[in-house]
């Protein structure tokens, strides 16, 4: 259990973390998602001990990490930004290495490295010398460094960043491997890898945690947008007549037609009437096939972009009393944003 | 410590680094024992040593310049930190890991004593104590390129600050000796490396107040002083200089004193160069 209390963190007179508080449970999966910039790396990096706070506290398992370093690094395993490799290494030699320094008893040692090469599938790499593997493999030799001693807590900054979709699924289903006996925090911006894996998502921006909750309870507070790709075969122009005629639509998108003589367009509404019997109503008045119609609801994507746009002042903390102000001021504030688009 | 220390050693090895440096320390080592000892019939190992001096100027800095720089360029610091290992651990395992490459070179001079010894009588204890100097003001120096390297994370930088500092060092003694001796010129003399001092502070905790307030201070007590008894400053720089200077100390045991107060005073010296190096790393944590 990571309990983070008011923490601040000040570069000169930037504030990187402002006035950050959480409380990260066990054994289960936090994402950290944030714009660039907005203090995520600065937060794991005073959380792990690496850097030191200008105020506030961090409580790690029962253990202050200004107070009791050395006990509190024993719960955590780290995976920083950029894998920190020895690059004169070969594989085995650097998990050997951090095996020593985390004090893994010796006896445990070679069987954890096994565990760790195997779980991150680069046993076949062991001898190799790490400056000579790809991004992939290094970012891979990373996330073994991480697990070794197998902490009761692991964090991930960016983990994922810069490797192909099959390496991507690869670590994320390994993420969720490890998810059943370890807390892990993932950080990211990239929305649908922390939908995909978390259980529990905080959303910070300017250093300010902006939103908190589970994926669903996020969408709840939101209430989220629908959002409609239609494949019409007829003309643009025809298309937009018949969409102005339909209410409730906030926003429409046109992408490149995939099929000939046909429309292919995105229609955003809000969620509290499904928006595809209107649609279908209407095309059907006007006898323009909808050759086909798929719902999603984006509203994890929403809601970031909403609390991190620049003097966004919206916040959903799960916490918050009085949470069902706050939503209509976010919907005011919605329309108002949408007319101002218009 | 142990793991930073063996994977220290290690890429001493790895990276040829090592091997070139003992060859060029031991190549230059023999060239002078042979030109000294052997052929100029010298029985005293301090003879060589007291000579090959310069080298260090040139060597330890080329060991020390990567040790804590490349940590903080490939972000490796990052591994060791978020580890239950301590700062103290780190610099300590480092330290001692480029002690033990510098001792090689070392160890092989042990051997020259017992080389000479076959053409005659030679000073044993005499002999080693010198070489332990020798070893021990290597090791300042060492400890002093180690904290230089905890302070930027480049390594080019850190090898030439730490070459200009050993080469004042080394001749720290011999300028001394050239100054005026009058007490003005003293007066000066100290003014000037206050502000050397100051400006050191000033780099370290980028406070212009706090910089400012210890030359002003010390610059006071030096013209209180000056102005109360003048005859205090009559020579002191070069007493001070050679005072301070590690080789003057190093000189004392290559004329076969064995002197404690040099052993302590190198000692300190590795002590304090250790605990800024941590220092400095606490401080980049803070910042």
């Amino acid at each position: 259990m990571i309990e983070v209390k008011n923490l601040v963190k000040k570069y000169g007179n930037h504030t990187a973390v402002d006035n950050l508080s959480f409380t990260v449970k066990d054994e289960q999966v936090y994402g950290f998602l944030g714009p660039n910039g907005a203090g995520k790396s600065t937060t794991m990096n005073i959380i792990i001990g690496y850097l030191s706070a200008t105020e506030g506290e961090v409580i790690i398992n029962g253990h202050d990490i200004f107070e009791e370093p050395e006990e509190a690094k024993k719960c955590i395993g780290y995976l920083p930004e950029l894998p920190p490799l020895y690059m004169d290494m070969t594989v085995k030699e650097y998990l050997q290495f951090v095996a020593e320094l985390k004090k893994v008893p010796k006896k445990e040692r070679a069987e954890q490295i096994e565990k760790a090469m195997q779980m991150t599938n680069i046993t076949d790499m062991q001898k190799r010398l790490i400056k000579h593997l790809s991004k992939g493999y290094k970012q891979r030799v990373g996330l073994a460094q991480a697990i070794i001693g197998f902490p009761e807590i692991i964090i991930l900054d960016e983990p994922t960043v810069g490797l192909d979709p099959k390496q991507i699924i690869e670590i994320r289903d390994l993420i969720k491997k490890l998810s059943k006996e370890h807390t892990i925090i993932l950080s990211s911006h990239i929305m649908q890898e922390i939908s995909a894996v978390c259980d529990h998502i905080l959303i910070i921006n300017k250093g300010q945690l902006v939103a908190e909750g589970t994926p669903e309870e996020l969408a709840e507070m939101t209430q989220g947008t629908q959002e409609v790709t239609l494949r019409v075969k007829a003309q643009k122009a025809t298309v937009e007549t018949i969409l102005n005629s339909v209410k409730d639509i906030h926003r429409k998108e046109y992408l490149e037609p995939v099929e000939e003589n046909t429309t292919e367009v995105v229609v955003y509404a809000q969620k509290q009437k499904d928006i595809r019997v209107d649609l279908f109503k209407a095309f059907a008045a006007q006898k323009a096939p909808i050759l086909s119609m798929s719902s999603y609801s984006k509203s994890l994507e929403d809601i970031f972009l909403e609390v991190t746009e620049d003097h966004a002042n919206k916040k959903y903390l799960a916490k918050e009393e009085k949470q069902t102000d706050k939503i209509k001021e976010t919907e005011e504030k919605e329309e108002k944003q949408e007319e101002s688009e218009e | 410590m142990k793991a930073i220390y063996k994977k220290e050693l290690k890429s001493y090895f790895t990276s040829m680094l090592g091997y070139a440096v003992i060859a060029f320390f031991l190549l230059i080592v023999g060239v002078y024992f042979w030109g000294v000892n052997l052929s100029g019939g010298s029985a005293a190992i301090g003879d060589t040593l007291g000579n090959i001096c310069f080298v260090y100027t040139v060597v330890l800095p080329i060991l020390t310049m990567r040790l804590l720089a490349e940590e903080q360029k490939q972000k490796t610091d990052q591994l060791l930190f978020s580890t239950p290992v301590s700062i103290w651990d780190v610099v300590i395992g480092k330290f001692l890991a480029v002690v033990t490459i510098f001792t090689i070179p070392v160890l092989v001079i042990c051997t020259m004593p017992l080389v000479l010894k076959q053409f005659g009588t030679v000073l044993m204890l005499k002999s080693y104590s010198t070489i332990f100097a020798f070893w021990l003001l290597g090791c300042v120096m060492l400890a002093f390129g180690l904290f230089i390297s905890s302070l930027t994370e480049n390594q080019i930088i850190a090898a030439v600050v730490s070459f200009a500092f050993n080469i004042v060092i080394l001749l720290m003694a011999s300028i001394a000796s050239m100054m005026p001796a009058t007490a003005i010129a003293s007066l000066i003399g100290f003014t000037i490396l206050l502000l050397i001092v100051a400006v050191f502070i000033f780099v370290f905790v980028r406070n212009i107040i706090v910089a400012g307030a210890c030359w002003i201070v010390g610059e006071g007590a030096l013209v209180v002083a000056y102005v109360l008894k003048k005859t205090l400053f009559e020579s002191a720089l070069e007493k001070v200089l050679g005072g301070i200077s590690f080789y003057s100390r190093f000189n004392d045991f290559v004329s076969g004193n064995f002197n404690i107060a040099s052993i302590i005073y190198y000692i300190t010296f590795i002590v304090l160069f250790l605990f800024l190096a941590v220092q400095a790393i606490q401080k980049r944590r803070w910042s």
